[in-house]
């Protein structure tokens, strides 16, 4: 096995060498232009995070590829494998080979430009960009397997094994957790690796294991591009309606940009300002009328929540959104660490660090202990908020130093910055919603001195957005409820409140808001596979981005309406009975036949199409054996 | 075939074995035993199932129906003890073209603790081929000769070899043949040839294994296989006439002379022909290939 592992090293080393020289020339020439993870080369920086996992990613794919193409030839097949040697050797030797190569190719040129940024800028690279070197390997190591799949497995659908390693580079698992869907990636692939490693590949391939890791991510595909297909049909139904009889479609698609007033369309596309005409035409009252008659339509503003699930302190990767104070001059930027849970001073032109500023006043020194830190950070403005989950803080430049602007109670979570909206002040805590004067000073602790402190009338975490406008010296505002889903629309309500001058809020308008397509529309993937689209929102509500993600209490309150879940048995039904019409003309073995059907019904359409693609069509007649004809002559 | 001692395994063994491509049937029910020791030839048209049936007895290919055994072991999973103990050299000599005669040996040697550098080295010597040459430098005799002294020098108690001579030019099959000789010497190896060359298996082979299309045709000794083919030439009888002859494997008009040729017919033959009207019969021996070549033409074969 060593001696294999010698000739692949061998065999590759050039090709090897050159990619490392590459990749370093490349990592180093952005350090270069700015720094690889800093402040002043935010775009770059963004390129890093969202180009590089992807290159990484075509190299252990390609790597794959040109490693083991020449082995389907299959006298080299056969020399590979005809050994002494148990083929989970020789595949461990291969593979060894391969991800000793890699890391020299892909993270030893990052580890080493990370080094040496560390090395010459003092202490602003974090831990989490050493975790990027590792988790760069990781990526190419599993795009390395998804090549072998490619290159070895007969099935013409194999690449759909190259779904997961990209689920893996959209994935945002929060902390450590992206270690675990590395794992289950890698665990994946490199059953599906193990299981096809034998002497006949093809007999392999017919294995049940293969086929199960297979068929997953051909129905995953399925359920999406079927679910495509039924908005496609929607779609085309609705334009040539709206063609044939002048009829106005009620959906919101492509060639379609009507939405229908009340609707959950409506609320989630409509300008700030709309939003608020529309809901006070609504009301349609002799008072309604006067405030939309003086409402300032150009101070209204819009405050939409964001959520500090996690401190990101010691994640593995670098995936937050830059959090960097500009100093007005010019000279300086802060960058928060979120190693150090401060700022760093950065010298713009000379491209060095000079101290750190935390919630307690600056340093020039280098070591940031000595001033408090931040708690976390949700957000940093353009106008020098600082926003953390219990306070607001704003920047003074010319004092060098943070001073409070907001404290909420003990039990709020801020969820938004501090908003100029007329002569006020809108906060959003995930309890209440903030009308502080403008003048307004932070005088104690978590008790905020508002004029107007207006209780959520619903859940915080299904806020959609807040709309707050003046109009004769009140305030206008508009509460949307409902989070635009995977499973499409969640309940959805819109409020409308009047507060006037002393804080006290009255009800104008509490409506529901209406779908804009119909049921089996906006529910068309539960229809295609009720089973599948749980287990994706199961997954996606732990790993999917965060402004995406479905809570537990979200899953369980979205109950499909009757119809659907009528719809969705019926598909289910279909696709049972086609599976098993399928499995019986193409042969199948009667076991394997129970676990198509079974797959057929629980995963619906979906299931008979990762049949239909996986199983052969040619199988062996079922003739009676006859006996060998030899001469009769002994 | 020499009949199954139950104290040594056959060194193969099928019962109804069967393996199709899609469709396409390449090996049909053949059960087949191939004692320990000795050259068993394999001969067969193109497409007959020889190589299937290797790469059967290799765990290359699963069967799709039947049972296949090497030396005692289920070919679907010959352990890796076993696997060590076969070696098989492909008609195509393929071998990674990257590495060079040097390289190759390294990996072998590491593989097999029976590596033989000394018959390596005297076998390779006979193809005058470098050992810092890459393979695909190689010309395909060299390719050839260092396959089989690749194969040969793993000492291995099986050798299958799928036609080793294919494509190969007069000297290089020449030396092939010589170390196919050197090859079969020890007794207790058994050395299973695919070959369409008729030489090779009348200078090499103790058995004679004729397959086609995917079916066991004939399995006996070369010698015994050809002594009950005989071929007739009659004159003044028209074919038509010797249709109900037992034995006909074969039958031919040549300038108005009827060429037959029988297997398992005595010399009272000659009394039958002249019953149905021939003026003038005679009899003569057949050579091997012309016998396997009259068993493989037949009409329905």
């Amino acid at each position: 096995m060593s001696q294999l592992l010698r000739q692949e090293i061998r065999r590759f080393r050039r090709f090897v060498a050159g990619s490392a020289a590459v990749h370093l020339v490349l990592l180093w020439s952005q350090a270069s232009l700015g720094s690889l993870y800093g402040p002043s080369s935010e775009t770059l920086n963004r390129g890093l995070l969202s180009f590089w996992p992807w290159a990484w990613l075509a190299t252990g794919i390609l790597f794959g590829i040109a490693q083991w193409r020449p082995y389907r030839r299959s006298e080299l097949w056969i020399f590979l494998l005809h050994r002494p040697l148990p083929p989970s050797r020789i595949l461990v030797g291969m593979g060894g080979a391969a991800v000793l190569l890699l890391a020299v190719a892909v993270p030893l040129p990052l580890w080493l430009v990370t080094w040496l940024t560390d090395l010459g800028a003092g202490s602003w690279i974090d831990t989490r960009h050493y975790g990027l070197v590792a988790w760069s390997l990781g990526v190419t190591v599993t795009g390395y397997l998804a090549g072998i799949v490619v290159t070895l497995t007969p099935h013409r659908s194999r690449f759909v094994i190259l779904l997961l390693p990209v689920l893996l580079l959209l994935q945002r698992a929060p902390g450590w957790w992206i270690l675990l869907v590395l794992g289950i990636v890698l665990t994946w692939i490199g059953a599906l690796v193990a299981a096809s490693f034998t002497p006949d590949l093809r007999a392999a391939a017919r294995a049940p294991l293969p086929l199960a890791l297979l068929a997953v991510p051909i129905q995953y595909l399925a359920l999406f591009g079927l679910g495509f297909l039924l908005l496609l049909g929607y779609s085309v139904g609705v334009v040539v309606q709206e063609h044939g009889f002048h009829w106005k479609g009620l959906a919101v698609h492509a060639w379609n940009d009507y939405f229908p007033e009340g609707t959950y369309d409506r609320s989630f596309y409509a300008s700030r300002s709309e939003v608020l005409t529309s809901a006070l035409r609504t009301v349609d009252t002799e008072h309604s009328s006067d405030l939309l008659a003086s409402l300032d339509r150009d101070s209204v503003v819009e405050l939409r929540p964001q959520w500090l699930t996690a401190a990101r302190r010691h994640r593995p990767l670098p995936h937050d959104v830059r959090q960097t104070l500009w100093e007005p001059t010019g000279t300086y930027a802060y960058r928060f660490s979120h190693d150090q849970l401060r700022f760093e001073r950065w010298h713009r032109e000379q491209q060095t660090a000079r101290g750190w500023l935390g919630v307690s006043g600056s340093t020039e020194s280098s070591d940031p202990s000595t001033i408090e830190p931040f708690e976390g950070v949700l957000r940093v403005t353009s106008d020098h908020q600082v926003v953390t989950a219990r306070r607001i803080y704003r920047y003074d430049s010319e004092r060098d130093r943070f001073e409070v602007r907001f404290a909420g109670r003990p039990d709020e979570l801020v969820i938004t910055p501090a908003v100029r909206a007329g002569d006020r002040i809108a906060v959003l805590t995930d309890q209440r919603l903030y009308l502080l004067d403008a003048d307004h000073r932070e005088s104690g602790q978590g008790d905020p001195d508002s004029s107007a402190a207006i209780e959520l009338p619903g859940v915080a975490r299904n806020l959609l957005r807040v709309v707050v406008g003046a109009s004769d010296r009140r305030q206008i505002v508009a509460f949307t409820f409902g989070v635009l889903s995977e499973r499409d629309h969640l309940e959805a309500r819109e409020l409308l409140l009047e507060v006037d001058q002393d804080g006290r809020s009255t009800v104008l308008l509490d409506r529901e808001l209406g779908q804009g397509p119909p049921a089996w529309a906006r529910h068309r993937r539960f229809i295609v596979s009720p089973v599948l689209l749980t287990l994706h929102d199961l997954a996606w509500s732990a790993v999917g981005p965060e402004d995406q993600r479905l809570t537990w209490r979200d899953l369980r309150g979205s109950k499909p309406p009757s119809s659907v879940l009528g719809l969705a048995t019926l598909a289910a039904l279909l696709a049972a009975t086609a599976t098993a019409w399928l499995t019986r003309r193409r042969q199948v073995p009667r076991r394997q036949r129970g676990w198509w059907i079974a797959a057929g019904f629980l995963t619906g359409w979906p299931g008979f199409i990762s049949c239909l693609l996986l199983m052969p069509r040619g199988q062996p007649p079922r003739g009676d054996p006859a006996s060998s004809r030899a001469l009769d002559t002994g | 075939m020499t009949p199954s001692d139950l104290s040594v395994p056959n060194a193969v063994e099928t019962a109804a074995l069967s393996h199709w491509y899609g469709d396409q049937p390449a090996l049909q029910d053949l059960t087949l035993g191939i004692s320990q020791g000795g050259v068993h030839a394999i001969v067969g048209r193109n497409g007959s199932g020889k190589t299937t049936l290797l790469r059967i007895l290799t765990g290359f290919v699963q069967p799709s129906r039947g049972r296949c055994q090497l030396l005692g072991e289920d070919c679907r999973k010959l352990p890796a003890a076993v696997r060590g103990r076969v070696a098989l050299v492909s008609d195509e000599h393929a071998l990674p073209p990257w590495l060079s005669a040097e390289q190759l040996v390294g990996l072998q040697r590491a593989s097999y603790p029976t590596w033989d550098q000394t018959l390596f080295d005297q076998i390779v010597d006979l193809f005058s081929s470098s050992p810092t040459q890459r393979v695909d430098q190689l010309s395909r005799g060299e390719r050839a000769g260092l396959c089989l002294a690749l194969a040969l020098a793993t000492r291995p108690q099986i050798l299958l070899l799928d036609e080793p001579t294919l494509g190969l030019d007069v000297v290089a099959s020449r030396a092939i043949l010589e170390v196919l000789l050197l090859a079969s010497e020890p007794p207790d190896r058994t050395v299973i040839l695919c070959t369409h060359q008729m030489d090779e298996v009348e200078r090499l082979a103790d058995q004679l294994i004729i397959l086609n299309r995917g079916r066991l045709v004939a399995a006996s000794e070369p010698e015994a296989f050809r002594d009950r083919f005989s071929s007739w030439v009659a004159e003044g009888i028209p074919a038509s006439s010797v249709g109900s002859v037992e034995g006909l494997v074969r039958c031919r008009t040549i300038d108005d002379q009827l060429h037959l040729v029988t297997v398992d017919r005595d010399p009272n033959l000659v009394e039958e022909l002249r019953g149905l009207g021939a003026t003038r019969v005679t009899r003569s021996a057949l050579s091997l290939d012309r016998a396997i070549e009259a068993v493989l033409s037949q009409p329905g074969a």
